[in-house]
């Protein structure tokens, strides 16, 4: 419930404001500075067949395994959601684990057992294996919510099995397909990490080529428009689909759960192919990094040692950028979800949406633009700490925002208003009303955006101060020198810290559990985690 | 148009039994409605005979086809019946029209002429055939739903609470329209719902099921004239029940001695009075017996009185202008023949 007519108060108007006009400033700098390249070198520079070979590069990537991760992604919910399957609710869980793994560390496991997959073939595997979860956990959504008098239905007018999949429930799953694909694609564009180290060409790995070359080449932003845009895009798109398309369900009776199928002797079978599935997508860079740390330094191809004094200094760093960059995002967003689900108005949509704009913004774009602003407006800023936590802020924004509306959204002004009429003030309205409620899905917001900023490295790798070392930036300069067996513990205890935090905000808050109706209606907010970490 | 036979069906989810022996035949073009509170195993009876659920014991037989025995379980897609979901559930995906022939071949959809056909059998104009079923209100969902069940023709129309998900107005109009469908279509239905009205009125036969088992299966008039046992009488309507002492064609009870519709042996046993049956006299004198009004429910065309008789609770129905109020002494006194159960 929202005050329809009622204008926000001024003073939360403006803390909204300051998180919208943080994501605007890079954008709206990288965008300016491009505009300064004269018409004809920007024509020559965009004409190059470079930017066709980027762009080939990422289409081909994001045709090839946003068609597999529909496979595998439909297929697995399927079969988890619809069927007598051994262990039903393991499967559910393991199978969203990827979504916790950090891509460039997927890609660092991949990487290390053998060159060959530099490239093409080796980007395919890992973005397949990284975020297929960004269509299983939609499609399995969208199971779940199909009502089963449709399927029931279908049967009785004369469809087998197959035909009844076909023509009803593929039908209904192309919202969530469609959504799912867009989310790959866009995290395809953002991704830095994970292709600088499989040595394939992507818009995030030549802006970085370029900066490193001409530490303030323009034409770095003409590409980074370019990206800017297509994300763009992706974002609008997804948006779309996710607000218009969703087939709601028509009528208002009482809906019975679904029957599942009985799979038979097949059973063993599916079990396989889904164990191969996890051992694939997780297991794999578990094992890799567990097996890396049982090597002597020396037996990777390049040695390199790892000291526990600079171990504990990285993953303290870690942490400490995490809390910081977590504290300033939640800063930003708690005015924009308390303004979203109190008060309407074109004011506080045009708010609302541009927090939602950094989820598609690749974090190499928003660093260097930074990294821009400082050096010629704001030097003590630059390399300093500050800054880095502020870009996390900016970039995990939209993150923060989605939980704290979720979370908010649990408060209704109706329960406000019950709890004035009874006596109580402003602040024990807050402390004994909106705490109790808000409270568990604010927490889960701050967690969420806490595993991000500890597994983020685009943003850390440019603007980390001298000398500072994070797990992330030590994976990525072991992996970069080939030093495979020095990178793995980083690897390791970032793998754990992601994975545990994840592990605990799913037990708190059960999204992952299989077919309870109860929780039908609620987005998934493991899906809403799909803020490009890169 | 086509009998069903169901004989000896058992169910069971878990340890616990849903239905036990049932045994039920619909002849040919009748409407059956199966009555039951909600948990009786009503839905899981129509589920068994549409085939969505796999019976433990027992056979079902549609026509002279059997789709159900030990060791056989014919898909649902195969048995040739018609299924109306409680909501309807329309394919939200396609359209009217293409939801109404959704059960037909490639070729007879491709002609769409039946569309229209149906569209008029279950009263509803030719031009919503392109709407998209969230346009349309429940009542005319439902429409749709019996129209897209009819179409291929099904030997057996099965209807799960149709109009229960509808709101009073909505629902008259609908049963009537649905009603003239299936009389049309000569089609022999059976309509699973646990309200009794729609059931006395809608059907040519119920068929009342009461945790798992059939209590009894008889025309509307013969149900609610001469229910079986005091706990088909109790759920088919409002009901007073008391103790009495039965004589052979009469029974003594604390409302005197009443003359019985049939013969029962001796014994005590309870006796079966219907609100309709009792008059009420405001002035409590002559022969009648002295009363306490304890509460009025006032519905317009009639009105529900609560009475206090010594130490019995009792219901009347009176229609008509009402002269009572609550805490009024009046005189009651009980229309013969009565029922009594041994």
């Amino acid at each position: 419930m929202r005050w329809a007519n009622a204008r926000p108060p001024l003073l939360l108007l403006g803390a909204a404001a300051v998180g919208a006009f943080l994501v605007l400033l890079p954008i709206g700098l990288t965008i300016l500075r491009a505009t300064e390249v004269s018409g004809g070198q920007a024509a020559h520079f965009l004409l190059r067949p470079l930017v066709g070979t980027l762009l080939l590069n990422t289409v081909c990537l994001t045709a090839v395994s946003s068609a597999l991760a529909i496979v595998v992604g439909t297929g697995a919910a399927w079969f988890v959601e619809r069927t007598r399957l051994p262990g039903r609710q393991a499967w559910a869980v393991l199978l969203a684990v990827p979504l916790a793994i950090p891509s460039f560390i997927t890609s660092y496991a991949w990487i290390s057992i053998s060159p060959a997959l530099e490239g093409f073939a080796g980007a395919v595997l890992v973005v397949t294996c990284a975020y297929y979860p960004l269509l299983y956990l939609p499609v399995a959504a969208s199971l779940r919510n199909l009502d089963p008098a449709l399927e029931d239905s279908a049967r009785a007018l004369g469809c087998g099995p197959v035909v009844c999949f076909v023509r009803v429930v593929l039908p209904q799953l192309h919202p969530a397909l469609l959504g799912g694909t867009l989310l790959v694609a866009l995290n395809v564009l953002t991704e830095f990490g994970a292709f600088a180290l499989l040595r394939f060409r992507t818009f995030t790995t030549e802006i970085y080529i370029e900066y490193r070359a001409s530490f303030d080449g323009a034409t770095g932003s003409l590409l980074a428009s370019i990206l800017i845009v297509l994300c763009l895009f992706c974002l609008m798109a997804e948006l779309r689909i996710r607000g218009s398309a969703r087939y709601g369900r028509i009528g208002r009776g009482v809906r019975r759960p679904a029957s599942l199928h009985e799979l038979g002797q097949i059973k063993w079978v599916v079990v396989a192919l889904l164990a191969a599935l996890v051992v694939v997508t997780t297991g794999m860079p578990l094992i890799t990094t567990l097996y890396w740390m049982t090597q002597h330094g020396a037996a990777a191809i390049t040695p390199a040692e790892v000291s526990p004094a600079l171990l504990t200094a990285a993953t303290l760093s870690s942490l400490g950028y995490g809390l910081g960059g977590t504290l300033i995002a939640m800063v930003l967003a708690i005015p924009i979800g308390f303004l979203a689900t109190r008060y309407r108005g074109r004011t506080v949509t045009l708010v609302e949406r541009t927090s939602y704009l950094t989820q598609g913004m690749p974090g190499i774009v928003i660093a260097l633009a930074m990294v821009f602003l400082t050096v010629h407006y704001l030097h003590p800023l630059y390399q300093s700490s500050a800054l880095l936590i502020l870009v996390y802020g900016i970039q995990f924004l939209s993150l923060a925002v989605v939980g704290v509306r979720a979370a908010l959204a649990h408060a209704q002004l109706g329960l406000e208003e019950a709890a004035r009429s009874l006596g109580l003030n402003v602040f024990q309205v807050a402390y004994r009303v909106m705490l109790p409620l808000a409270g568990p899905g604010l927490g889960a917001a701050a967690a969420m955006v806490f595993i991000a900023v500890v597994t983020e490295l685009t943003a850390t790798l440019l603007l980390a101060p001298i000398g500072t070392q994070t797990l992330a930036t030590q994976v990525w300069a072991d992996t970069s020198t080939l030093a495979f067996a020095a990178a793995a513990p980083y690897a390791a205890i970032m793998m754990a810290l992601s994975l545990t935090a994840s592990w605990l905000l799913a037990r708190q808050f059960g999204q992952s559990r299989v077919g309870d109706p109860a929780q039908s209606h609620q987005p998934s907010q493991i899906s809403d985690r799909t803020a490009p970490v890169a | 148009m086509i009998d069903l036979t169901v004989s000896n069906l058992k169910k069971t989810f878990g340890n616990r039994t849903i239905l036990h022996a049932i045994d039920l035949t619909v002849s040919p073009a009748h409407l059956l409605a199966v009555l039951g509170p909600s948990g009786s195993g009503k839905t899981t009876l129509l589920r068994l005979i549409c085939g969505f659920e796999r019976c433990d014991a027992g056979t079902i037989r549609i026509g002279d086809e059997v789709v159900a025995r030990p060791g056989l379980h014919m898909a649902p897609e195969r048995r040739r019946v018609g299924y109306v979901a409680q909501d309807g559930a329309l394919f939200p995906h396609l359209s009217v029209r293409e939801n109404i022939v959704f059960g037909l071949s490639r070729t007879e959809r491709r002609r769409g002429i039946r569309a229209n056909e149906l569209l008029d059998l279950v009263g509803l104009p030719q031009a919503y055939a392109d709407r998209a079923p969230y346009q349309l209100s429940g009542g005319e969902q439902q429409r749709v739903a019996l129209a897209r069940a009819l179409a291929p023709q099904p030997q057996l129309v099965l209807l799960d609470e149709p109009f229960s998900a509808l709101d009073a107005g909505l629902r008259a109009e609908t049963r009537k329209a649905i009603l003239e469908a299936l009389r049309l279509a000569k089609a022999t239905a059976i309509l699973v719902t646990h309200d009794q009205a729609e059931a006395l009125s809608l059907s040519d036969e119920v068929a009342v099921l009461l945790d798992g088992n059939l209590a009894q299966v008889a025309t509307p008039a013969t149900l609610y004239n001469k229910p079986k046992n005091a706990a088909v009488a109790r759920f088919l309507g409002e009901t007073n029940l008391i103790p009495g002492l039965i004589q052979g064609r009469s029974v003594d009870c604390a409302l005197g001695q009443l003359a019985l519709s049939s013969e029962l042996p001796a014994g005590s046993g309870e006796v079966l009075i219907r609100p309709e049956q009792i008059r009420i006299d405001p002035c409590s004198e002559g022969t009648s017996l002295p009363a306490t009004v304890t509460a009025i429910d006032y519905y317009g065309h009639d009105a529900s009185i609560s009475l206090r008789m010594s130490d019995l609770d009792l219901i009347a129905r009176v229609s008509g202008p009402l002269l009572l109020r609550v805490g009024q002494q009046v005189g009651i006194a009980i229309e013969d023949p009565v029922r009594a159960f041994g």
